[in-house]
């Protein structure tokens, strides 16, 4: 892809959420309030199909945006062949807007750890991002847009600011910025910095999905549980990356304690009328 | 003429000949059989659910009339507007009679639902009869009403139209006259040679030509149809089960006038009812009706008449295996935190 | 910035791997590389990640869960201290390997056995609708293949790996 590609003209997905199979009975009755789906790229790698099928009647009846969970941009051993090749055969099946992972690393010496891990802000990881990131821009051209995730731990030899890191790791590939919102929130009450500072230095051209949830505090710290309703602290960080930010899609990641659907609509709206107002 | 038939197949013995039409039966069976699985052309871009899905006409074009009959018919029972009338069961103690059917209040018109209802509900006015006989007496109403349907399918190229289904039929013609014309030369010469052992040769042509029909028999659904009932089973695939239809709210979707029972009915048939509070209605529409109404192959062409005879598709639904949140249908998320396995659940979420 | 650099972030990685997936015997091995970190932190990590294992093997296995209630937990724990599998369907080899050391280990209670049958079974039967998918796909077809003859004028190995990420070894020379 090249360095001329313009975020700015991705279009206006709306808010949505994150697909998962207790939402399927529910998606169909509750579309006025959902305008995009995000689909974990695992789940849809070597499937039934049946499941087939239910992925194509998706693609038909929404627009739909593969995030994916482990292809391991972070990790300085390199993709692994085999799971990039699934996630591109994906991308050229689905041909969506734009595509998504995470700044973390899963897999290192063979071990699949089997969760995101954090990477130390040196530019030894800058490196690594940039050769992994490029290795997959050349198999596949969808605009790709990298998530921030929760720190559980932070490295000691850490040669760049939070902010700083992202912004140069947004300028030396040409990739978007996945806000998790919630994460966000998570990081600075745990760590203690000011999110909107840390906001402000971001390239706001770049900042184009935003991902939100509500988050669990026990133990005197915070977790990202994508368990519960969204609290108002986290509505509020929402309220001003979106003022701040060119925000084309908002998706709400619930994964446990999955309530029927029409329970999580009126955050939906809720995040639809903050987009309207102030994206 | 005698040069006409002075040739290898007109020379040809009886046996061997026969021999020969067999294969040339085979032939123009594949033939057919092509044919008949040809979807008539359609829209490319594949017709995404609506907000709000018509359940008739989903049943129309799932079925034709006759599915539309038992949609409306199955709402009206539902809404406790057609009630059972009990037999006299002195007077028929020995002898087993189809159930009768009549309206709940002899002064409902129906107004307050749609035209098909309104039909159904005038026939059944008088005097109560049975569901086939219902449905014999309200047919040409129903037909005559069912071509707004069908104009209104035809336009958003779910079924075939006129012109496409001319030219099966002449596709079809060309088949059996392709077939037969090897027959009936045959016949002719052996005619002109004086050979009157031509049974075999008549009844295996006639015989061929009847299955030829049958095998290319092409359903009038498009390609696009296909593809919007298949999206529809995988959509509402929960409402095929009766205990899963009793958790559907009152929603955007579903209201007074709407159930979920009904539009079960419209997208998988009688099959819908099954194992509900509607069971019994499936011994009043008989065996045939539910092998109708659950034919998998979507209805039939309907080279004679516009109404469908048979029926369709109740087929198999993408239901997903196991459940929700099953194995191998994407789990979901554990703790809050992505990278699961792929293609074997695990969760979404991400962010550690 | 040198090779060096990359080299000693792949080891801070892999010792970070290490230590989030040990099994019983790992944690004798010496710490190879600092991975400058808090040990505290990389502890509650990898608690974490065995809640997480928790958590789907449970949805794996709801019968077995349903069978042993605050149990389940207690036993995964101790499942988990000699197992870890690296592969695209750990979560899937986690439920069915476990379901079997119930089978072995846990205290007989009424039910367990049926329901690890009945959950093996499902785990069971949804991958194998799968394999349609794989033979369409060609994930069986081969991405490359090695020689290896590590031991010259000894013995040579044919190492096949398959698109599905497999690697199957076929032949060996005496």
């Amino acid at each position: 892809m090249g360095n001329k590609f313009s975020f700015a003209t991705l279009p206006m997905l709306g808010v949505g959420i994150g697909y998962r199979q207790p939402f399927r009975n529910q998606l169909f009755l509750q579309r006025t309030a959902i305008d995009f789906l995000e689909l974990v790229a695992d789940h849809f790698f070597s499937i039934s199909l049946s499941s087939q099928d239910e992925l194509a009647c998706l693609q038909r009846n929404f627009p739909t945006i593969p995030h994916g969970l482990a292809l391991s941009l972070g990790s300085a051993d390199g993709l692994d062949p085999v799971y990039t090749k699934h996630f591109v055969q994906l991308l050229n099946s689905l041909q969506p807007a734009w595509c998504s992972d995470h700044i973390a690393f899963t897999r290192a010496n063979g071990i699949d750890i089997g969760h995101l891990t954090p990477l130390p802000k040196t530019r030894a990881s800058l490196r690594v991002l940039r050769h992994n990131i490029t290795a997959f821009q050349d198999q596949s051209p969808i605009p790709l847009l990298l998530e921030n995730i929760t720190e559980p731990f932070r490295y000691h030899d850490d040669q760049y600011g939070d902010a700083d890191f992202l912004c140069e790791i947004c300028e030396q590939n040409n990739v978007g910025i996945l806000m998790d919102v919630t994460n966000l929130f998570i990081n600075s009450q745990n760590y203690r910095f000011d999110p909107i500072t840390f906001l402000h230095r971001l390239p706001r051209e770049r900042l184009v999905q935003l991902h939100f949830v509500g988050a669990r505090y026990t133990e005197g710290q915070w977790h990202d549980a994508h368990s519960t309703p969204t609290q108002e602290e986290i509505w509020q960080l929402l309220t001003e990356v979106v003022k701040y930010g060119s925000v084309k899609g908002i998706i709400l990641e619930r994964d446990l304690n999955i309530p029927d659907l029409s329970e999580l609509v009126p955050e939906l709206q809720r995040a639809r009328t903050i987009l309207e107002e102030f994206g | 003429m005698d040069w006409l038939f002075d040739n290898p197949i007109g020379k040809m013995s009886g046996p061997a000949f026969l021999t020969l039409y067999a294969v040339w039966f085979i032939f123009w069976l594949f033939v057919a059989r092509y044919v008949g699985t040809s979807k008539p052309a359609s829209p490319p871009n594949p017709l995404s659910i609506p907000l709000n899905p018509n359940p008739f006409h989903i049943a129309y074009l799932r079925g034709g009339i006759p599915e539309v009959f038992r949609t409306v018919f199955v709402d009206l029972v539902e809404k406790k507007r057609l009630i059972e009338v009990e037999p006299d069961r002195k007077l028929y103690r020995f002898v087993s009679i189809p159930t009768k059917w009549v309206l709940a209040n002899p002064m409902d018109l129906g107004q307050d639902l749609t035209q098909f209802h309104a039909i159904l509900i005038n026939g059944l006015r008088h005097n109560p009869c049975s569901i086939q006989d219902a449905m014999m007496q309200t047919r040409n109403e129903f037909a005559r009403k069912g071509l707004e349907l069908r104009i209104t399918l035809e336009t958003l190229g779910l079924i075939q139209n006129e012109r496409q289904l001319r030219r099966f039929q002449a596709l079809s013609l060309a088949t059996i006259i392709g077939f037969s014309s090897l027959g009936i030369y045959k016949l002719l010469a052996a005619i002109t040679h004086g050979h009157f052992n031509i049974f075999l040769l008549v009844a295996g042509t006639f015989v061929g030509a009847v299955m030829l029909i049958l095998v290319g028999q092409r359903t009038a659904i498009t390609e696009r149809g296909s593809q919007y009932l298949k999206d529809l089973r995988i959509a509402f695939s929960a409402l095929k089960s009766p205990s899963r239809r009793r958790d559907y709210l009152p929603n955007n979707v579903f209201s007074d006038q709407l159930s979920p029972t009904v539009l079960a009915m419209g997208i998988f048939g009688l099959i819908a009812i099954q194992n509900s509070e509607l069971d019994p209605l499936l011994h009043a529409f008989g065996p045939q009706g539910l092998a109708a109404s659950s034919h998998p192959t979507g209805w039939t062409n309907q080279i004679a008449s516009g109404c469908g005879s048979g029926g369709c598709g109740s087929g198999g639904c993408g239901s997903g295996g196991c459940g929700s949140g099953g194995c191998g249908s994407g789990g979901c998320g554990s703790g809050g935190c992505g990278s699961g396995g792929c293609g074997s659940g695990g969760c979404g979420g991400c962010g550690g | 910035m040198s090779d060096n650099e990359i080299a000693e972030l792949q080891r801070q990685q892999a010792e970070i791997a290490r230590r989030l997936t040990e099994t019983m015997g790992a944690e004798s091995q010496p710490n190879l590389h600092s991975p400058n970190i808090d040990s505290p932190q990389l502890h509650a990590h990898r608690e974490t990640l065995v809640r997480k294992r928790i958590h789907q093997t449970s949805t794996l296995l709801p019968y077995c869960h349903r069978a042993l209630d605050n149990e389940f937990e207690k036993y995964f724990r101790e499942f988990a201290l000699a197992h870890h599998f690296n592969s695209v369907d750990a979560i899937r080899l986690d439920a069915l390997h476990f379901a079997n050391w119930l089978a072995a280990k846990a205290r007989p209670i009424p039910w367990l056995a049926s329901c690890i049958r009945l959950d093996r079974t499902r785990i069971e039967i949804q991958h194998s609708t799968r394999w349609g998918v794989k033979i369409l796909r060609l994930d069986y077809a081969l991405h490359h293949w090695k020689l290896d003859q590590s031991q010259p004028n000894k013995k040579a190995t044919v190492w096949i790996f398959l698109n599905s990420g497999s690697k199957l070894r076929v032949w060996l020379w005496p």
